[in-house]
């Protein structure tokens, strides 16, 4: 049976709407029930982030990082402080490093358990959710243990980190992998392979390759098209280099390479993939070194810019940062991963269902506060 | 003592203290062995600060950058050949890397610019792999000199001056064929668009930046282009990489850069009716913005 055409209508999605993950409005136009064509008109959460950089020290703009992907701000401190220390020609020690991969590695573990858990519950199952926000809750508590705030933590400073991690940090968060571990299987066993999200997922909002490269997508989402491409293999940055695991890649196990089950999945088997870090870090981590490095109190970097990536939960994160040789950033730009994946969203999503968006919408893993920044 | 001896000690102090005390021993020198089993003791007691692993030419024991010794020698050496004009032995070197370099220096010496380097006192073998224990914090230079060689072959009359070893400036007219072409070119396949941005340079110009990766070949490059704000008009390449549909309307929002050909140019962050382009350097904020008083605390700032 063909298609009939009907009268176009518009309808808003958002700005206060609970699958928009943030306050972002999709403006959708729609035939029927079909998606004719959608634009996100974003910028509700704009806070300067970039004009702030401008008037404040090297050292300030760390806490500004934060305040921007609020549910990975570990892995944001880390592409500043990577890109500050590359401009700087920066060594940190070895504790230093190898304390700041276990962080990065369980916010991207706390990053994906949030976003697996409200795909789910974006697509009707509540009971996943909160079995990976229990999970989390452990990992904030870890996070809390070493520097006293659970969500936005300013923790990783150029050249070193605010506080050492505290007595029993290790062995507290050795029981948690211990633990977690068996609970991710539990995770994908309810999820991932149940019948209504995978009639929901599997083989909507394909993304090919190439449209994922030229919409300059990355992270997950990219893997999940097939593409075999992390920064943490491909060009390492800190001491990942060191580490033994692998990359998950969309296979197209319930329908096509790319669709949102695909982006799904990825994420479940990135976070067996990040506990395999986790151990080897802790494993090798020196007993002893300075997390304060001696460093001027006023940073002063020399002239000249640095463009550096690094992969967060969401993407390759850059910061492209101009220095005039002064104390404060001439010009600062944050290249957000999530950005760019939400530019796909009119690509992969016109021709679906109207419900099929928020699928499509949940499975790309935007968090508002880095878009609009 | 000579200097080849407290070479030698430093380096037999580093092994001892990485627990290889073996070859300290089997040291035949008795001073340095001496010396070395001293000073062990002196950096493990800590009076003494551990010694840098020394640099000799010739050895690939460097710290610091584990392949840039022999990549540079490998180079020397090449120029050498090919300014004796042996030009195949450059031309069969597999590593792309060091052909283009090798081949921009013959260039240059031939020019006048740069001088002919001295030939390698020997090449060996790397046999340890450094790379484990440092902390990579730049990657070995990029194939940029042949690059940039290709695009001043290519397009000589469009590359505009100021250009340096990390980035390219190019004149505003051509963009669009240029990157057109750095997008297709086989050889250079540049299918990713890192990352847009506009900066205010002051003196009345505005730049807009372009970092460019090649997925296959995984090479960068940094493009510019520098307009006065008079006339800031570039070419819109968002037909060439789709995601500087948005990264030029974010540029466009913060610096008032107009991208000439872009389909859907307006503001992304800011809403539609805001004046003014806040990134530049001499912005001044309104007073309020639809009756709401825009507040003005700069105090304490430095």
């Amino acid at each position: 049976m063909g298609l009939v055409h009907g009268e176009e209508m518009v309808l808003n999605i958002g700005p206060q709407h609970p699958a928009t993950h943030g306050v972002l409005r999709l403006q959708v136009k729609t035939d029927g029930e079909v998606v004719s064509q959608i634009t996100p008109y974003m910028g509700y959460l704009h806070r300067c982030f970039e004009k702030h950089c401008e008037n404040v020290t090297y050292e300030q703009v760390i806490p500004y990082t934060d305040r921007c992907d609020y549910l990975s701000s570990m892995s944001m401190n880390f592409g500043y402080v990577v890109a500050m220390e590359r401009l700087m020609e920066i060594k940190v020690n070895e504790r230093v490093e190898h304390i700041r991969v276990v962080m990065a590695e369980l916010q991207r573990i706390a990053s994906h358990l949030l976003c697996t858990g409200v795909f789910g519950l974006d697509l009707g199952a509540f009971t996943p959710f909160l079995w990976a926000l229990r999970d989390r809750e452990r990992i904030l508590d870890l996070f809390e243990m070493t520097c006293g705030a659970r969500l936005l933590y300013n923790y990783m400073w150029i050249g070193g980190l605010s506080h050492d991690i505290p007595t029993g940090f290790i062995e507290s968060t050795l029981k948690f992998l211990d633990e977690f571990e068996p609970n991710i299987d539990e995770l994908e066993n309810i999820l991932a392979h149940n019948k209504i999200l995978v009639e929901r997922s599997a083989d909507i909002g394909i993304m090919p390759k190439d449209i994922a490269i030229s919409y300059g997508v990355t992270g997950p989402n990219l893997r999940a098209s097939g593409v075999n491409w992390d920064l943490r293999k491909n060009d390492p940055y800190s001491i990942y280099d060191r580490f033994e695991f692998d990359i998950p890649i969309g296979q197209g196990m319930k329908g096509t390479v790319g669709d949102c089950w695909d982006r799904f999945y990825v994420r479940i088997q990135e976070m067996r993939e990040s506990v395999k870090i986790i151990r080897q870090a802790i494993s090798k981590m020196p007993k002893d070194g300075d997390v304060h490095q001696n460093l001027p109190k006023k940073i002063r970097p020399p002239k000249g810019s640095i463009y550096a990536r690094t992969e967060t939960p969401r993407g390759d994160l850059g910061y492209y940062i101009e220095s005039d040789g002064s104390a404060i950033p001439y010009r600062l730009k944050m290249r957000s991963p999530a950005f760019t994946a939400l530019s796909v969203m009119d690509e992969i999503a016109a021709g679906w269902l109207l419900s099929d968006v928020l699928a499509i919408l949940g499975s790309l893993d935007i968090v508002l506060g880095e878009i609009d920044r | 003592m000579s200097q080849e001896q407290e070479i030698l000690i430093a380096k037999l102090v580093n092994k001892g203290l990485d627990g290889d005390m073996d070859s300290v021993n089997a040291c035949e020198d008795r001073i340095v062995r001496g010396k070395a089993k001293a000073m062990i003791m002196k950096v493990k007691k800590g009076t003494v600060e551990r010694p840098p692993v020394p640099v000799s030419p010739g050895e690939e024991s460097s710290s610091k950058v584990p392949d840039s010794l022999s990549k540079d020698d490998m180079i020397a050496l090449l120029v050498n050949k090919g300014l004796d004009g042996d030009m195949d032995s450059v031309n069969a070197c597999d590593d792309r890397i060091v052909r283009g370099k090798a081949k921009a220096m013959i260039v240059k010496v031939k020019k006048g610019t740069a001088e002919r380097p001295e030939m390698p006192l020997e090449i060996t073998e790397s046999t340890e792999d450094n790379s484990q224990n440092d902390i990579k914090v730049e990657k070995v230079q990029d194939p940029f000199q042949e690059i940039k060689k290709m695009i001043e072959e290519k397009f000589p009359d469009d590359i505009d001056e100021g250009s340096e070893d990390k980035y390219i400036y190019f004149k505003p007219d051509n963009w669009l064929n240029i990157a057109k072409w750095l997008f297709s070119d086989t050889s250079l396949l540049f299918n990713s668009l890192q990352c847009q941005m506009g900066i205010d340079m002051g003196e009345d110009i505005l730049e807009s930046r372009y970092n460019l990766h090649s997925m296959k070949h995984d090479h960068y490059l940094e493009v510019r282009i520098r307009v006065p704000r008079s006339n800031a008009k570039i070419p819109s390449v968002e037909q060439v990489w789709r995601i500087a549909d948005w990264f030029e309307r974010e540029t466009y929002d913060m610096l008032g850069i107009e991208y000439s050909g872009h389909r859907d140019l307006r503001r992304i962050l800011l809403p539609s009716d805001w004046e003014g382009w806040p990134l530049r350097k001499d912005y001044q904020e309104p007073e309020t913005y639809h009756g709401i008083v825009v507040p003005k605390m700069k105090e304490g700032w430095d």
